[in-house]
């Protein structure tokens, strides 16, 4: 069986880990499994000096939790490289490491619900909520631009998605 | 006195990822190069008038020319940092620039003068459909456009205007404002972006939020404060030489004579004095300076700029040198 984080070299160990009581397992070469270092595993304590200060904004979720092995299977950054760095290593981290994340991302913006721009082919995954807050948005803007044949629409369309809701 | 007395440039930026590779500090050069080659390929065909785009590889620059196009605002200083398998995609006017595995995979950029917020979304969002139709985004419902800093998650917009202040910096009105503006979740700061110390009285605004705050609130957001603090230059460059006429036109025709005259040239120098020549122009101090000479002055006269005019890498003795004739050429015309 081939390592499945780097595709490469045969598995040579069983990695079995925990993150926030979801168990995931996962066969590594010696050379990936080595990336899952005790130190990481076990909380180095090192965050308080090689923080950032943007890192910092992610240090106290951090470190509460530090006991955990945390490593994103997609691009292998481990959780205190983020701490470190206040930077993620790929768009997956964001599902991996949501629940340490999204406090700070709280804290940083004052609110942890997008507004504005979705992507066409991304709306179809929005719940019903998103939506009328996104046509809710829409139809504000609207209005204060005055445009209000588009606010109209807007509210028609607001109208519909409400009644679906109930 | 007008909108561009005061507004140097408007500026938009995107960022935005794709699903398809890691954060750029994961990437290998190779994955750098081929998504460099991906998004070129996205833009291709696209057209955006007679605003012709070309494709840099930033490895083939040498690093007075990197220089230069930081000192143009199209890339940023950590973009030329580590210039290997790292793209650069802009237009010839300038206007457009798209960095590519900057801190995110991309960087949509757009660069328009004065004062113009909407016109400048408009065309990030144009090109922004381009690569979200060819290669697709990595987007989640709650946290938006996902990046690399959790600081840009949501709309990955930073909105900002390069402001002429000399009058509220003299006054030393901006540490208190400065206060307030924050409170408004925007952010000011000197020309060259994070950190960067002020010169010539030119402060970047911009917003700060771009989580759960929508494309068009931001920018109206910033808009709103911008014409404030320009509505508070004004009156206080008014009342400025109304009680000190003597003081400002002196002020103003010293550093018009430093320009005209000078032999030896420092880049804060000039940008000093081009302060003062603009402060003037907006008073209707000097009837012979148009905007437009203003502009080529210090689109010319940076030290990176001056090096990219001579072909060579020059010692900063010989480039306020050459910062001093250029001025004086200028001005002679």
């Amino acid at each position: 069986m081939l390592c499945e984080k780097c595709h490469i070299n045969q598995a040579t160990t069983h990695v079995k880990q925990n993150i926030n009581g979801k168990v995931s397992e996962m066969h590594l070469c010696s050379a990936c499994a080595a990336g899952l270092s005790v130190n990481s595993m076990f909380g180095g304590g090192l965050f308080g000096s090689q923080a950032s200060i943007l890192g910092s904004l992610f240090g106290n979720q951090i470190s509460d939790n530090r006991q955990e092995s945390q490593v994103c299977p997609n691009c292998g950054t481990q959780l205190h490289e983020i701490s470190a760095s206040g930077r993620v290593g790929c768009a997956e981290c964001y599902r991996v490491f949501r629940s340490y994340l999204q406090p700070s991302i709280r804290r940083i913006h004052g609110t942890a619900q997008h507004a504005g721009k979705i992507p066409a082919n991304k709306e179809s995954e929005l719940t019903a909520e998103q939506k009328l807050k996104s046509l809710r948005e829409q139809m504000e803007e609207a209005i204060e631009r005055q445009d209000f044949e588009q606010a109209a629409l807007l509210r028609d369309q607001i109208r519909e998605a409400e009644g679906k809701g109930e | 006195m007008t909108e561009q007395d005061m507004v140097l440039t408007t500026r938009i930026r995107l960022a935005r990822n794709f699903t398809s590779y890691p954060f750029p500090a994961k990437m290998s050069p190779d994955q750098k190069r081929a998504l460099g080659t991906a998004v070129a390929q996205a833009v291709e065909n696209a057209n955006f008038g007679a605003n012709r785009l070309k494709v840099i590889s930033l490895e083939s620059l040498k690093e007075w020319e990197l220089f230069a196009l930081i000192e143009k605002h199209l890339i940023s200083p950590e973009f030329a940092e580590h210039p290997v398998g790292k793209t650069l995609i802009c237009s010839e006017d300038h206007t457009i620039s798209i960095m590519v595995c900057e801190e995110d995979h991309l960087r949509i950029q757009i660069i328009l003068s004065g004062l113009q917020l909407q016109k400048a979304y408009e065309l990030a969002d144009k090109i922004d459909d381009l690569f979200e139709s060819a290669i697709g985004y990595a987007f989640d419902p709650e946290l938006g456009y996902l990046t690399a800093c959790p600081t840009n998650l949501g709309t990955g917009l930073r909105a900002s205007v390069m402001l002429h202040l000399p009058a509220l910096e003299g006054q030393g009105a901006l540490a208190g404002l400065s206060a307030t503006i924050s409170k408004l979740g925007l952010t000011i700061r000197g020309t060259y972006g994070e950190g960067s110390e002020v010169t010539g009285s030119v402060y970047q605004l911009s917003n700060q939020i771009t989580l759960g705050i929508s494309e068009q609130h931001a920018i109206q957001n910033l808009e709103g404060v911008v014409r404030q603090l320009m509505r508070q230059e004004e009156d206080m460059r008014k009342m400025l030489y109304s009680d000190h006429p003597q003081q400002i036109e002196d002020r103003v025709w010293r550093s018009y004579g430093v320009l005209q005259n000078a032999r030896i040239l420092s880049g804060k120098e000039c940008d000093r004095c081009l302060s003062d020549l603009r402060l003037g122009l907006s008073l209707g101090i000097l009837p012979t300076v148009t905007p437009d000479t203003l502009r080529t002055l210090a689109d010319q006269t940076g030290a990176a700029s001056i090096c990219v005019a001579a072909g060579s890498l020059l010692q900063p003795e010989e480039r306020d040198n050459r910062r001093a004739a250029l001025c004086r050429e200028i001005l002679s015309k």
